[in-house]
């Protein structure tokens, strides 16, 4: 009997690499898909908000939630379209300063 | 006799603002602007409200349920905390602080939802004065 597939809250701790606008992991389609969803969002709502400011767009974006976190760290603060980068969700409410933390290179 | 005490939303930021590397707060309600005390126009303020409340909605879809959305700008990092139909944005400076940042928003959120209440309905006998939206 085959294990359920995880649902949000139990998404173990996942990378995902950014390069020339493209996503890679070592997880499946679905979470790189589910990843991909959420930094699109992030990056629209980051540069929205940039904008805003008079900003360029955001190099770190991340959402919070009660049982769900996902957040991405490009390598430059000068975001331009082939910034490299990498990301991670996890299913619990991470602290923000841990998963930045787990982002750095040589951790994963 | 006891002092009355009138609470103040607005002091209430500023000391917030004053807590530490803090260089901006916003509190909203359903994307209204109701105190700004961030270092830009009107209209920007409320852009950024717009902005934020947008990923709200965006990240509050199905099952989801954003609590905070936060993004790091080349300079200023910006931090945005959402209770029920209010929001809390903090524009601050040193990456460390936005766990601080955003349990003390949460708890700012909490207690004052009854001050914001008052401040968006206010009972008939309550001072005009007290009663304007302040930006």
């Amino acid at each position: 009997m085959s294990a359920p597939p995880p649902t949000p809250d139990t998404v173990p701790l996942q990378f995902f690499f950014l390069e020339n606008g493209e996503i890679s992991s070592e997880q499946d389609q679905a979470a790189v898909d589910a990843f991909a969803a959420d930094f699109q969002g992030l990056r629209h709502f980051g540069t929205k908000l940039g904008q805003a400011m008079n900003l360029k767009g955001a190099w770190i974006g991340a959402v919070q939630e009660s049982d769900f976190s996902v957040i991405y760290r490009l390598d430059d603060t000068d975001v331009g379209p082939n910034t490299t980068g990498v990301g991670a969700r996890i299913g619990e409410q991470a602290l923000l300063t841990e998963l930045l933390e787990s982002l750095k290179p040589g951790d994963f | 006799m006891p002092a009355t005490i009138t609470p103040s939303l607005r002091s209430a930021l500023e000391r917030l603002r004053n807590a530490g590397a803090i260089n901006g707060l916003c509190l909203a309600w359903r994307r209204q602007v109701l105190i700004s005390l961030l270092p830009f126009e009107e209209f920007r303020a409320e852009r950024i409200v717009q902005a934020v409340e947008d990923a709200r909605d965006h990240f509050s879809t199905g099952d989801r349920n954003a609590q905070t959305v936060w993004f790091g700008f080349e300079g200023v990092f910006v931090l945005a905390r959402f209770f029920k139909d209010t929001t809390l944005v903090v524009l601050h400076t040193r990456e460390e602080d936005v766990d601080f940042i955003n349990s003390v928003a949460a708890t700012f959120l909490d207690d004052s939802q009854l001050l914001i209440e008052a401040l968006i309905n206010p009972p008939p006998s309550q001072p005009e004065g007290d009663t304007e939206l302040l930006h």
